[in-house]
């Protein structure tokens, strides 16, 4: 396959300008696609050219396999990058893009397929060597059967629904006397929910640590992987903060855990980048839990830590290039995070925020990468996920990075919109954050809105501004004060001219 | 000219605070205590770096509401809302228990959404705190009311209508309209 020369990213957001900065660097075009609600979203900004898809929510354009394919063909572009979410992980929209003569920047559609279906993924693990989480391979209805099982697997376990999800219809059940009450209670459950009774049993982990390896592999056989990133620390089950390392790994189990999920991959025939997930228990037993087949969110923090460019992998591995490096060519240095910032109110239970961003200031200096899909000045949409940007901060030690980042969180302004930052700061002033300690359940259980804390200089500051901004404005021009009442953006123009006329006066 | 005193009313609290020129700086007096404030305009009415007795604050003013000296000021991370009313005015209204002077209130979208129903229709009475329409924002319905007693001079707005923050929805004046209009 020859080199690439255009690309079409078929995304939004943060994402979308991360993988087209990779393509400015290696000189390939950027071809942006955009939603009626989008046309001055940050990527179009960024793109050499973009294409308007039409439409406003997701369902009527970055969802439409249809129009990205019509959009890439008519820009000329030889390969589409799919970015995370939208339609990243639909082996449809891979095989339509195969079947239009374009290059799919993911793995093949079959390796999707298997992995986006917990059964299939589960058998082809289970086949594969690869350790997944005990449980009975398919539904359990005798009790006497069960009890068996549950024996075997050992407990705590959880019965779940066949049909379930979203953690709907499922019991933990500690011992052998609490069986038999769970098993019928979740089938009728079940029954009403979702019109299908049949249950089945998995082992339960208690305080579970979410790790995840990333993995990369070329279309000739080889797969490596990049280490470990830990993402425990989650609000009802969506990542908030990542990192890498995990403070919870060491060099065995890395390898270990690596090594696995080389071979989950290889079992699948993957290409390009991909990320598998284990869940792990206090006693440092992990599981295969799911393959995410495409980018993470998360991917920087392994960047940093590895110096790699991974969507600059997943371009050559798209091409047909072979794996620039091998396994005992990667080196890991020094500390990564990543905070997600999203456009959501931590004082009233993380409600999305949307608006105009009125104010905007990055944080800079020593340590810092902010992957963001914003500038100041524009509309944040109720139409799409309310991820902003990730601030990433590295350093050489996990003491350096939480340092960095308090500064860091400390320099950032934004305005205009509600973000969760005062969460992160409350996080970062967690001893169990600092120390590493947090398992998944750590913010349901500890974080609480009485808990954000102010600047205590605030009401002092704000106080003193207000009252010198009203004395000035009324003072010497009565006029203006009732002028646009309250119009931001009418009484900016006025101030505006007003300004421009006082220039032309004064000299 | 360059004195003023204020009553702000700040995170549930009332401060008394006099303002007055002392050069190209400020000085402030708030409940007792002097500060010297040095105050450069970086964005007209929007940015402002201050200097209060030698401390650096950089501040935004994200919204501003002359008329009523109603602010949201930012700093860094976190925002207040700030009222800022000259001591008379606030006085004033103390006395009568309203908003002292203002003969029509104009209900805006606080944030972009969409107008779920009118609650009030034109001519109609309504009381200060009353709703006047719900708007639907974040999958969250929120009713907005009226700041003032009076009657309803229009609805500006349709139901199922997408409306950007800062639209203006309906009017009430305190008296009756004019005959007219």
């Amino acid at each position: 396959m020859a080199a690439l020369k255009k690309v079409l990213v078929a995304n939004r957001g943060e994402i979308a300008v991360r993988v087209m900065r990779t393509l400015r660097e290696r000189r390939i075009g950027s071809v942006a696609v955009f939603s009626e609600v989008d046309r001055l979203a940050a990527h179009v900004l960024f793109a050499d050219e973009a294409l308007p898809l039409g439409g406003k929510t997701s369902a009527e354009s970055y969802l439409r396999i249809d129009k990205i394919v019509d959009a890439a063909r008519r820009a000329g572009a030889d390969a589409v990058h799919p970015g995370y979410g939208f339609l990243s992980e639909n082996p449809s929209f891979a095989r339509a893009l195969t079947a239009a003569g374009l290059t799919f920047v993911g793995p093949p559609a079959d390796a999707m397929e298997i992995m986006g279906n917990k059964l299939k993924a589960r058998a082809k693990m289970l086949a594969a060597g690869v350790r997944v989480i005990p449980g009975t391979d398919g539904p359990v209805s005798d009790p006497a059967e069960a009890a068996r099982l549950a024996e075997e697997i050992g407990y705590p376990v959880i019965v779940k629904a066949a049909a379930g999800g979203g953690g709907k219809g499922m019991r933990i059940v500690r011992g052998p006397d609490q069986l038999a009450a769970a098993l019928r209670a979740t089938g009728e459950e079940a029954g009403k929910a979702f019109a299908d009774s049949a249950v089945y049993l998995e082992k339960y982990i208690d305080r579970p640590r979410h790790i995840e390896i990333q993995v990369m592999a070329d279309a000739r056989g080889n797969a490596i992987h990049l280490g470990e990133r830990e993402c425990s620390l989650q609000r009802r089950h969506q990542k908030v903060v990542e990192e890498c390392p995990s403070p919870f790994v060491d060099a065995a189990m890395r390898e270990a855990m690596g090594r696995m999920a080389v071979q989950a991959a290889k079992a699948v025939g993957y290409v390009g980048a991909g990320t598998v997930e284990f869940i792990v228990d206090p006693g440092r037993d992990f599981y295969f839990l799911e393959m995410n087949t495409r980018l993470q969110v998360e991917h920087p923090v392994t960047e940093m830590v590895t110096y790699t460019d991974l969507v600059e992998l997943q371009l050559a591995a798209a091409a047909g290039e072979p794996l620039p490096l091998r396994q005992e060519d990667v080196r890991a240095r020094g500390w990564a995070m990543e905070f997600r910032i999203y456009a959501e109110d931590p004082a009233r239970g993380f409600l999305p925020a949307a608006g105009r961003i009125l104010r905007l200031r990055e944080p800079v200096g020593p340590g810092i990468r902010h992957d963001s899909g914003i500038y100041q000045g524009c509309e944040v949409s109720v139409f799409y996920d309310p991820l902003l940007s990730k601030l990433v901060v590295y350093g050489a030690e996990r003491g350096d990075v939480l340092e960095r980042a308090r500064r860091a969180f400390d320099e950032f302004v934004v305005a205009g919109i509600k973000t969760n930052i005062p969460f992160h700061k409350w996080l970062l002033a967690q001893p169990a954050f600092a120390a590493g300690d947090c398992d998944t359940h750590y913010i349901d259980e500890h974080f609480r809105p009485e808990l954000l804390a102010q600047d205590p200089e605030l009401p002092f500051v704000a106080l003193v501004a207000a009252a010198l901004a009203y004395h000035q404005h009324g003072r010497g021009a009565p006029a203006a004060r009732g002028e646009a009442d309250g119009a931001t953006s009418r009484w900016r123009q006025a101030a505006r001219r007003e300004a421009v006329m006082r220039r032309s006066t004064h000299g | 000219m360059s004195e003023g005193r204020y009553v702000v009313d700040i995170g549930g609290a009332k401060r008394r605070v006099a303002v007055a020129a002392r050069g190209a700086r400020w000085e402030l007096v708030l409940d007792g205590e002097t500060h010297l404030v040095e105050q450069a305009v970086l964005e007209r009415d929007e940015v402002v770096h201050l200097l209060v007795d030698g401390r650096s604050y950089l501040v935004d003013l994200v919204e501003k509401d002359w008329k009523r000296g109603r602010f949201v000021i930012n700093f860094f991370a976190d925002q207040i809302e700030v009222r800022v009313r000259d001591e008379l005015e606030a006085v004033a209204e103390e006395i009568t228990g309203g908003r002292g002077g203002e003969e029509s209130f104009e209900l805006r979208a606080p944030m972009p959404g969409i107008v779920v129903r009118a609650l009030a229709a034109p001519g109609e009475t309504v009381a200060r705190g009353q709703g006047l329409l719900v708007l639907e924002a974040m999958k969250m319905q929120n009713e907005l009311a009226s700041e003032l007693d009076g009657v309803v001079q229009e609805i500006l707005v349709e139901d199922g209508q997408m409306v950007d923050g800062g639209t203006v929805l309906a009017r009430v004046a305190r008296s009756e309209p004019p005959a007219g209009t």
